[in-house]
């Protein structure tokens, strides 16, 4: 039975808010997917979602204080205090495999919020309004890279009453910079610390720092091992894992689950397993993909070959850590950010996970609403038609399934695998 | 060579582009579709971004001696990565523009706009000297306490400048084609000043909101009736900064309190407080019966802002009517159905 099968039958009823405040949904469920577990391909991908409802839980239950954070956040710091994060654009994925995106779109329309935006943060609106997501104690928001997020968490915030943090971050990457992010992260550390009455623990915040790093080195080397031909892992398996990129740093849980993966993936390619009979292509995937049923991986990997072998947001930018030094180097982490600065940072990034991987093709799968990932495509284009790399946008809604039209899809996607086989 | 610099974020201190002797061009863009635009940016990010490439690419600019590009959004952050490319020639400088107010950010701004000034001065004929600085400073704010003296009169309510006329004179001041049309900034206001307005003051008093609003709109509100009265803009109103308060002996760092303590915009949203007690101040001092919301497509910062000045209108009671607009002009017919309907509505209240 797949996960969200399971939890419909857990939330489907009327009692659906009730159900996800009671910690019996927690408990049953958890047995349930325990004993699902030889079921998993990957004991990662079965530990990772244990993990994920332990962490619902602990927000839906207020098992301590919800700081809502935005993707880009550095949530080192608020592992690092002692509370629960919540992403809430995290959160709009599992709603869409829930199937309540639909309705929760709707009361987003309802409220006004424009179809024009960004469609993780209407059906993130549309869930907390419709009572589904644990109210935040706080929430923090950085500026990097998307507009929407720092608009729709403030109103949240605003909505709920309670304190907004704005982590502003420039696109310079010189001291100046740091120095300016680096005091707003100590600030708004303080900041929670007073408002929500938590204990400051520099031991634990320093953890933090220390899990993010042994974090990194084990995605690092899982990242080396993708490199080699042919792949032992379907892109759309090691897409689960971005989840961890999102909101997982800094928690000991990550390390455990990337650490998995890591001897799992080792050890399919000692064995040579591979991900796909017959490995015809190797592509870079470019931003997020659609996380309703569709069948695009299904054309791409297993109809055609074509493996997905890297995924931009799986993709470490950034330096190791110094936990004696947490503010500056969390603001040298953010600041890092390849979609930072000019354009010609993403593209080197880019052409860079091309050669690493070795890579035959780019898709970019163009998220309707997302401005920061697709207006600068038509550089990326020239960068990559210059070196003579097939390149493909596809364009859709990672949330919105009533934007998804396969046959569209399926035409798209056959002319770019003929251009690249 | 020319000496005329262009700029769009109003976050831009023209006052720096003065003082190392360049004058300041603000590009408002232009009306129709930008067909070579979007060959560059996707169709869903900012019009007005998009037409102010259009009109670069298309040069129908002035000749510029360079631009001066703020990241201020998405949209500009992306237009400063394809102007280079596909733009103007020119030098183009990008500023990096904080969104928020506090020490802080103050203090990071006015570095930014060290560098600023240091980048222009690489290829302008002086160096800049703070003195300079300081007399360019005192010169914009002698033009905005002009103009804010000019549309203060509205809040009394006697015998208002139009919406129209105001418009028509604030785009003409920020777009002077050398240092001498510049200079005559007081006959503009002047003009203005002694026009006589043929609009009634008992018209329904409006607040026009938005990000940038498109001269167009304030021209159809008040050729269907109504009376524009405060046009909260980053091409209008807010343009128009007070002095800061606790001036610093730094002219950066005055420069940096000046702009970011400013009216906020959309973009600020740290500081939608702020902007509420900003709307707040507008509507009892001018008197305004009902507010128009121009939102312009695919701009991030004006969804929202919407948002949070419904909850005002609400709290308030305050008709509101949410007007979305592509920057090109074509919207007319829509707009004005929905304007008619709305004052109409207005005037049996
Ligand atoms: S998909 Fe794009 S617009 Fe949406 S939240 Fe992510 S970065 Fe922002
Ligand atoms: S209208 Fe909005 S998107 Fe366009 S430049 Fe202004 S803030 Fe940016």
């Amino acid at each position: 039975m797949d996960i969200y099968q399971l939890l419909r039958s857990y939330l489907g009823s009327t009692l659906r808010q009730r159900a996800i405040r009671s910690p019996w949904t927690y408990r049953l469920l958890k047995q349930a997917v325990a004993a699902q577990k030889r079921h998993y391909p990957w004991q990662a991908a079965h530990r990772l979602l244990l993990n994920t409802i332990d962490q619902a839980a602990a927000a839906f239950l207020q098992k301590g204080p919800v700081i809502w954070h935005n993707v880009f956040f550095p949530t080192e710091v608020l592992y690092g205090l002692g509370t629960v994060p919540f992403a809430p654009e995290a959160a709009a994925v599992v709603a869409t495999g829930l199937g309540i995106a639909e309705r929760a779109l709707q009361r987003a329309e309802g409220d006004w919020v424009s179809s024009e935006a960004c469609s993780f943060h209407r059906l993130a609106h549309g869930c907390d309004r419709e009572g589904y997501f644990p109210p935040p104690g706080a929430v923090v928001c950085s500026s990097h890279l998307c507009d929407t997020a720092p608009q729709s968490l403030a109103a949240t915030a605003a909505y709920h009453g309670v304190p907004f943090y704005l982590l502003d971050v420039p696109h310079q990457q010189d001291d100046t910079a740091l120095e300016y992010v680096a005091r707003q992260l100590k600030s708004i550390t303080f900041s929670l610390v007073e408002t929500l009455n938590l204990a400051w623990d520099e031991d634990r915040f320093q953890a933090a720092l220390v899990n993010s790093n042994a974090a990194r080195e084990r995605l690092l080397a899982i990242n080396r091992l993708r490199q080699q031909r042919p792949a032992c892992i379907r892109g759309e398996e090691a897409h689960s894992f971005i989840y961890l990129m999102l909101a997982g740093f800094g928690a000991a849980t990550s390390v455990e689950v990337y650490g998995e993966l890591l001897t799992e993936l080792a050890q399919r390619y000692r064995d040579q397993r591979r991900a796909v009979p017959e490995e015809k292509a190797r592509l870079v995937w470019l931003h997020l993909r659609p996380y309703y049923p569709n069948a695009i991986f299904q054309i791409l990997e297993q109809e055609a070959g074509a493996v997905v072998v890297c995924e931009e947001m799986n993709y470490v930018y950034w330096e190791p850590l110094d936990p004696e030094r947490p503010f500056y180097s969390l603001a040298r982490k953010v600041l890092s950010h390849h979609g930072l600065g000019p354009i010609t940072r993403r593209i080197e990034a880019i052409l860079a996970m091309v050669d690493a991987y070795q890579a035959g093709g780019v898709i970019h799968f163009a998220h309707w609403g997302c401005r920061q990932s697709t207006a600068g495509l038509r550089m990326l284009q020239d960068a990559l038609r210059e070196r003579g790399i097939p390149f493909l946008n596809l364009e859709g809604d990672c949330v919105d399934q009533s934007k998804y039209a396969p046959g569209a899809v399926r035409t798209r996607l056959e002319g770019f695998l003929e251009m690249l086989l | 060579m020319s000496k005329l610099m262009g700029w769009l974020c109003h976050y831009t201190p023209v006052e720096i582009l003065t003082a190392l002797g360049y004058t300041p061009y603000r590009l408002l863009g232009r009306k129709g579709n930008n067909p070579r635009a979007a060959t560059y940016l996707p169709g869903n990010l900012c019009p007005y971004v998009q037409s102010c490439l259009e009109a670069a690419i298309k040069q129908e600019l002035p000749p510029l001696a360079g631009v001066v590009i703020a990241r201020s959004c998405n949209a500009m952050i992306h237009l400063a990565n394809v102007w280079p490319r596909y733009g103007l020639k020119g030098k183009i400088l990008i500023l990096e523009v904080p969104r928020r107010l506090d020490d802080n950010a103050v203090f990071y701004f006015s570095q930014n706009l060290r560098r600023l000034a240091s980048e222009l001065a690489h290829s302008g004929e002086r160096q800049l000297n703070e003195e300079r600085l300081w007399a360019a400073i005192s010169w914009w704010e002698e033009q905005r306490a002009a103009w804010r003296k000019l549309l203060t009169c509205r809040a009394a309510g006697e015998d208002p400048p139009g919406g129209e006329e105001i418009m028509d004179g604030l785009a003409r001041w920020q777009t002077p084609l050398n240092q001498r049309e510049a200079e005559k900034w007081e006959t503009v206001i002047n003009r203005l000043a002694r026009q006589p307005c043929r609009k009634s003051a008992r018209r329904p008093r409006l607040l026009l909101s938005g990000s940038i609003l498109p001269q167009e709109l304030i021209a159809m509100v008040e050729a269907c009736g109504g009376l524009s009265v405060f046009e909260d803009s980053c091409n209008a109103r807010r343009l128009l900064l007070a002095p800061a308060v606790g001036a610093e002996g730094d002219p950066y760092l005055y420069l940096a309190r000046l702009y970011l303590g400013g009216p906020p915009c959309p973009r600020m949203v740290n500081d939608r407080e702020k902007r509420c007690r900003y709307w707040a101040e507008a509507v009892d001092r001018f008197h305004i019966q009902g507010v128009i919301y121009h939102a312009m497509k695919f701009c991030d910062a004006a969804m929202y802002d919407f948002l949070a000045l419904k909850s005002f209108c609400e709290k308030r009671g305050l008709p509101l009517l949410r007007l979305d607009g592509d920057f090109s002009g074509g919207n007319r017919g829509q707009w004005q159905t929905r304007i008619e309907a709305f004052l109409e509505m207005l005037e049996v209240r």
